[in-house]
């Protein structure tokens, strides 16, 4: 029996650079905050919110018959389809926020919700200004605020395989962030995210993303994520050669990825007539890399790796918030499946062909009030069940071109 | 990964650096709500353990866990006698593989459990009561540790399973406290056994405690573990006692055994004490933090009666394998002690205490998969590995000390820790006994043997004798905390549904871990 | 997929009826003042079951392993209220919970430690009109509902039992409900409550159950009067869970005629209960609020019918009456409660969605369980299964400001805990099996 070498280093240099790192910037952090301490006191300012949510919906014809079973399937049984086939799912859910302010910059929020299965929603301290916005812990972060359920690809997907999903519409990174304006009309948001959600866990992704917006119309994104880029263990980030072609390959979780957006409103052209709603005439995209990279077999033709999202806002006439219909094309040739049992580094569901594709997507939002609200929704996405603990299946449940949901929510918010 | 640490640690620094608070409300009407948000990274650096009987691998070197974790606790006063405590809490983590996980617990982990649920009563004067009542599910410390002791809450009888909880233990029951006079506390609690099988035992616990202002204190303590049994001895006579067998003997009529039976409860005895020599002497000054050269010991003994040796040499037949002590002192934060000599101390103790491993090489295997040669090969550790390490942290921890010292002229202002804790605790006891098994006997240590380089067998084992922990803090505006500990202690991960797990990770006392603590409290 | 016996009304016009109810939130009112307050609570159950011969999954009866078995559950609360503008309020309630119970499946003689949080109740309430009780209101979400006295033992039958198969669940399980109900008093000393639940628990889930409970209270009497319709609105997946072929359950089929019919899950449901306040006659300042009420409740699990395991309407009627007792106020609480339901089988919900009971109180030959119900209309269930037609319960309660301290013991139809749930099996089964429990619990 073999006790790996590495596991029985001590400190590397590399590593011992960071805690030097790290005590210099803890000593430096003290000495900023030590004369605070005995400063004068402050009301702080202790909040409660909440949010309801009642969500009806019918999964009207799905294939993924296989989702939530233990073992493994090498092969999808269409005909169990019907064993889901028009399941209606009724979810109520509540969430609890408390917010502190301490001062006018500074503020913690943490979030519990509970419906099916319970924890923590939102965990963090925010401190911020006219200049800069920084917050750290459990985050709620989108950079694509026009994206209803496509999209939000730079940081809702892997690599290696290149899994995306949907309908998410907050993910639960855990990590830090940072925001700030310079540069005139940009938004620069770093983040640095610990992986949580998909195996292997606890490594550290650095993403960029930059936001131009010359004019009130348009709106141009780029972004770019070192998924990974620091693995916790390097054994699992990057598992051993796998048997590909005839070959040993090495395959890795890690990769680069590359994202692209704009976000256009056609109503300034037309006179930004008073009929149309304010969401309404905006023509949206996304697309992005999941992993520039080749890899020989598996990952060898980047267009496979390209995920292109359109979306278009239909005029609502303020009848509704918005009625956003989005398309998607994924031209992946393997199943939209996360890993959760293993750590390779390959997609190793069997090849359905291009059935899956396409996907869309048609959103609507009404709000009766500035406390209540109204989505529907039907669509052919990447809806995944979930699970007790807040996470999701590692399979989807729309798998060709016929499948398809509708759901209705009503949430109340205070 | 640790660039980002120090990322993180920094902004959340900035964040509350400037954040200083007095409690009030604006919206909640009648209640008062506190809570927390903490993110601990932990990194086992050395472990023995092994996930089960499939695997020899130690799979926890080098191990990261990881979590994020928040909780809520509301506090109601009806009248001005009694008040009422609930609290819930959550994490986001990760499971660590044990001998009774299934894959599925390996995956992401988000749960929610109860941390407090309270009523608690003043008799007499309300600012000063000399009696209070506390009941429902809450924690109960008669210590001031901060990872060993407690041992009349927190410990186990049979098995003898040891926590490092800081002291505190969970009760479940009534605590009754008496406050007079002012310099004797005497605590009297009943408690339901909630830890580990069989549970809803009942326990009566008494500790009184002598305390000299915030000086000194001396308190003793007795511990009638689980003198009321829940468990119906008729159908479950398993979990009433556990059948020990003494002797086995084979005759021609057939095999016949004699056991006796050994009960899981017992007597717990304790004594402690707690010194402030700064105060006593009263030799206060700037050179000194607030909370230096504070110094503390607990010993008990858990279990005062004798129990015969299970055939397989398992048992509890000495009592002097049943003491456990612990030791505590806070060392000075000066900064050329604090942030110099106590680095470079810590470095070294490190060093020294890493054990040599054995290791195999150009393993050859048969068709079957059984190894038909192979070479060992002892990967030499401490002092004669790396020999530039020892100068290296040296040299760092030096610099470190009189680097923070000019600074502190410089800035004028002290940039010291506030409490710097060693801990050391002594258990002779030969056995496993963090063992989730229904049975008061404990059972042979089941690891990974790195030094011999094979799976341990039915040995005595006096390698985890020792166990150690050294601990740093900072609080910042008094509501966010930093928390550094490096440890070989009984370290335990804590379940989605709340409750510990009953295992262990570190078996000997050069396994250690070191943790990384950011909480906000609120 | 093939036709059903009953004609199927599947609910494609839920989208209909959820628009309809929705459009009675539409407002567009600028912004609303909101209040929050928050409220903690919490509760502690300690219970020991003193005789019992339910055995272990796969064992015989008569086992004594739940003898003096201890359980215990400590739940902490929190509640958030909000009255947003004059006619919405709001209520979240969250639970933590440590609790130590009967194993699960009740296969594993170990206790069982289990532990949690989660979401107890949500609830939005809109009233239209006057912000006053009188007024018409809609409640939406999930959350408790009892038109009995919270201090009940045995009944509420309305929402804690099933039909086909008939079961029946305790009062001390808090019963939640997921939905929505429309109120309205017309004349004020009558209630109207039409119910629209959701199935959450027992499959099929997701069907969809319509419910009449009107209420009336005048002259110290108390009549309530519910019409159920089980599972009217189901879903396609029920349909095909009930169809030959499936591979989800095991169906159960009857012969008419030498045709296949098959066992339905839905029925109708009724309930009449009776309340009288006898301090209305007798009128003493020395009695407690509570004192010298009685009570009466009586069910129809099922109107209709089936050959087999459902050809006696009588054995589908459970019928409790109540009394508290005068307590002079030294107690708060003191009464007595029997219950009479003749049914003669083992009535559990089937996690399987199975709509009929399957166990018999006969012992297999191998010891290895019960023996399954072969020929239901001849069959003789076994010796307990007119010995469990009885139900009793006695209890006291004392209440100190917020805190109740309430003892109680009975056999009833008691279910180990299980989170805010309850395990399937029905643990009590002869009137000389009972269990006590003393709750200690805040009031909000």
């Amino acid at each position: 029996m073999v006790i790996p070498k590495a596991a029985c280093l001590p400190l590397a240099a590399a590593q011992k650079r960071s805690v030097m790192l790290l005590m210099a910037a803890v000593m430096a952090a003290f000495g900023a905050a030590e004369g605070e301490e005995s400063g004068g006191a402050q009301p702080r300012i202790v909040s409660i919110g909440g949010e309801l949510s009642y969500r009806v919906m019918q999964l009207v014809n799905t294939v993924g018959a296989n989702a939530g079973l233990d073992i493994y399937v090498r092969n999808i049984n269409w005909d169990d389809r019907r064993t889901i086939n028009r399941e209606w799912n009724h979810r109520v859910s509540a969430e609890a926020l408390v917010t502190i302010t301490p001062k006018e910059r500074i503020y913690f929020r943490l979030g519990y919700r509970a419906g099916q299965g319970a924890g923590l929603s939102e965990c963090r301290a925010v401190l911020s200004n006219n200049a800069f916005m920084l917050e750290g812990g459990i985050l709620k972060f989108r950079y694509n605020p026009d994206a209803r359920n496509l999209g939000e690809y730079l940081i809702l997907s892997g690599a290696y395989p290149g899994f995306v999903f949907s309908g998410r519409e907050w993910a639960n990174n855990v990590g830090l962030h940072l925001r700030t304006t310079l540069g005139p009309h940009l938004t620069h948001d770093v983040l640095a995210l610990v992986e949580l959600e998909n195996i292997p866990f606890n490594d550290i992704s650095l993403v960029y993303i930059a936001s131009y917006s010359p004019a009130r119309a348009l709106t141009l994104g780029a972004g770019v994520s070192f998924h990974r880029l620091i693995p916790f263990n390097p054994d699992l980030t990057t598992p051993p050669p796998e048997n590909a072609g005839g070959e040993q390959i090495e395959f890795t979780h890690r990769g680069v990825k590359l994202m692209g957006r704009m976000s256009f409103d056609v109503k300034p052209l037309l006179g930004s007539p008073g009929l149309f709603g304010p969401e309404d005439l905006k023509i949206y995209a996304e697309a992005a890399v999941l992993g520039v990279k080749d890899y020989p077999v598996y990952y060898d033709n980047i267009r496979e790796r390209i995920p292109v999202m359109v979306g278009l806002n239909v005029p609502a006439f303020n009848i509704l918030d918005y009625i956003a219909v989005e398309g998607e094309w994924y031209g992946s040739p393997h199943l939209n499946t996360t890993p959760l049992r293993h750590y390779r580094a390959i997609p190793i569901e069997p090849d359905i062909g291009d059935r899956d594709d396409l996907k869309w997507s048609v959103s609507i939002k009404r709000a009766i009030d500035e406390h209540i609200a109204v989505y529907g929704r039907v669509a052919n996405d990447h809806l995944r069940t979930e699970d007790a603990s807040g996470g999701v299946s590692e399979r989807e449940l729309m798998m060709a071109p016929e499948n398809w949901y509708w759901s209705i929510a009503v949430t109340l918010t205070f | 990964m640790r660039p980002v640490i120090a990322l993180m640690s920094a902004a959340l620094f900035a964040v509350s650096a400037t954040a200083s608070v007095r409690d009030s409300s604006r919206t909640i009407l009648g209640v008062h709500i506190s809570g927390y948000m903490n993110f601990s990274l932990m990194r086992i650096v050395k472990s023995s353990a092994i996930p089960n009987i499939e695997s020899d691998r130690p799979y926890l070197n080098g191990a990261w866990i990881e979590g994020i974790s928040g909780g809520l606790s509301v506090e109601k006063n009806v009248g001005a006698r009694l008040t009422l405590n609930s609290g819930l809490g959550g994490q986001i983590s990760h499971g660590t593989q044990g001998k009774n996980v299934n894959w599925k617990g390996l995956g992401r982990q988000a749960g929610a459990w109860l941390s407090v649920a309270s009523a608690h009563v003043k008799f007499g004067n309300v600012e000063h009561p000399p009696l209070e009542l506390t009941a429902g599910f809450f924690g109960y410390n008669y210590t001031r540790t901060r990872d060993f002791g407690g041992y009349l809450v927190s410990a186990g009888l049979r098995p003898m399973i040891l926590a490092s909880s800081a002291g505190s233990g969970g009760v479940t029951g009534v605590l009754l406290r008496g406050n007079a006079p002012n310099f004797l506390r005497n605590d009297i609690v009943l408690t339901l056994e909630t830890e580990r099988q069989p549970y809803l035992d009942v326990s009566a616990i008494y500790v009184p405690t002598l305390h000299v202002d915030d000086k000194f204190e001396i308190a003793a303590g007795v511990n009638f573990h689980r003198f009321l049994v829940a468990a119906n001895r008729e159908t479950d006579p398993e979990l009433v006692e556990t059948p020990i067998t003494t002797a086995v003997h084979h005759t021609d009529s057939g095999t016949f055994y004699e056991t006796t039976g050994m009960p899981f409860g017992g007597i717990k005895v304790m004594g402690r004490l707690w010194a402030d020599p700064i105060k006593i002497l009263k030799i206060g000054g700037p050179f000194w933090g607030r909370e230096d050269l504070r110094l503390y010991g607990e010993c008990a003994v858990l279990g005062l009666e004798d129990f015969p040796v299970n055939i397989d040499g398992r048992g509890y037949p000495d009592i002097k394998n049943r003491i456990v002590a612990m030791a505590g002192l806070n060392l000075p934060t000066h900064s050329l002690i604090g942030n110099g000599l106590f680095p470079l101390a810590l470095s070294m103790f490190l060093i020294g205490i890493e054990a040599d491993s054995t290791y195999f090489d150009n393993i050859v295997r048969d068709n079957m998969g059984n190894v038909v040669s192979q070479d060992t090969v002892i990967a030499k550790r401490g002092f004669d590995h790396k020999k530039p390490r020892p100068f290296i942290w040296a040299g760092a921890s030096i610099l470190s000390g009189a680097g923070t010292f000019l600074l502190e002229k410089i800035v004028g202002r002290p940039l010291r820790l506030d409490v710097i804790t060693v801990e050391v605790e002594y258990c002779p006891s030969p056995f496993y006994e963090n063992h989730a098994i229904p049975s008061g006997l404990p059972i042979y240590v089941d690891a990974w043997d790195q030094i011999a380089g094979r799976r341990t067998s039915n040995d005595l084992w006096h390698y985890d004798d020792w166990r150690w922990a050294a601990m740093v803090s900072k609080k910042i505006a008094d509501r966010l905390s930093f928390n550094l500990k490096l440890a070989s202690d009984h370290t335990r991960i804590r379940e989605p549904n709340g409750w510990y797990s009953a295992e262990e990770k570190l078996y000997t006392f050069w396994e250690w871990y070191w943790e990384l603590g950011i909480g906000v409290g609120f | 997929m093939q036709q059903k016996e009953m004609e199927p009304v599947v609910y494609r016009n839920f989208l209909r009826i959820l628009l309809t109810i929705l459009a009675a939130f539409v407002a567009t009112a600028a912004a609303k003042p909101v209040t929050v307050t928050a409220d903690v609570g919490f509760r502690w159950d300690f219970m020991q079951i003193m005789n019992s011969s339910s055995a272990p999954i796969n064992e015989t009866s008569d086992s004594s392993w739940l003898n003096k078995f201890w359980i215990t559950n400590i739940k902490s609360s929190l509640l958030i209220k909000s009255r947003i503008g004059e006619n919405v309020t709001a209520f979240i309630k969250l639970y933590a919970l440590a609790q130590f119970t009967v194993p699960f499946n009740n296969n594993n003689m170990v206790q069982q430690r289990s532990g949690g949080g989660g979401l107890d109740e949500a609830l939005a309430t809109y009233r239209f009109g006057a912000a006053d009780s009188l007024s018409p209101a809609l409640t939406i979400g999930k959350f408790c509902f009892d038109y009995t006295r919270e201090w009940q033992r045995l009944g509420g039958y309305l929402f804690r039992t099933g039909v086909y198969p008939g079961y029946i669940l305790s009062t001390y399980i808090d019963n939640r409900i997921m939905g929505g109900y429309l109120s309205v008093r017309l004349p004020t000393t009558l209630t109207h409550r039409l119910f629209v639940t959701v199935e959450y628990e027992q499959k099929p889930l997701n069907d969809i159950t319509l419910t009449y409970l009107g209420e009336m209270e005048s002259a110290g009497a108390r009549l309530s009067a519910a019409c159920m319709l089980h599972r009217l609105l189901r879903t396609d997946q029920g349909y095909y869970m009930y169809s030959a072929g499936s591979p989800m359950i095991a169906i159960e089929e009857w012969s008419d005629g030498g045709k296949k019919k098959y066992y339905p899950r839905a029925g109708v449901k009724l309930v009449g209960r009776i309340l009288y306040d006898f301090q209305t006659l007798i009128k003493s300042a020395r009695l407690g609020a509570n004192d010298l009420q009685i009570y009466v409740e009586a069910a129809l699990l099922g109107a209709q019918n089936f050959p087999g395991y459902y050809n006696k309407i009588t054995e589908r009627v459970p019928v409790m009456a109540g009394i508290t007792l005068p307590a002079f106020k030294v107690l708060d609480l003191a009464g007595v409660e029997v219950e009479w339901y003749g049914s003669r089988w083992r009535n559990n919900p089937s996690w399987l969605g199975v709509p009929v009971p399957k166990e018999t109180y006969i012992a297999r030959p191998d010891g290895a369980g019960y023996v399954f119900v072969e020929n239901p209309a001849t069959e003789d269930a076994g010796p307990k299964s007119k010995e469990d037609n009885i139900k009793w319960a006695v209890f006291v309660q004392k209440d100190v400001k917020n805190i109740s301290l309430g003892l109680h013991a009975a056999s009833d139809h008691f279910r180990a805990p299980q989170d805010i749930g309850y395990q399937q099996r029905e643990l009590l089964l002869t009137p000389r099996e009972w269990y006590w429990q003393a709750t200690l619990h805040t009031r909000f």
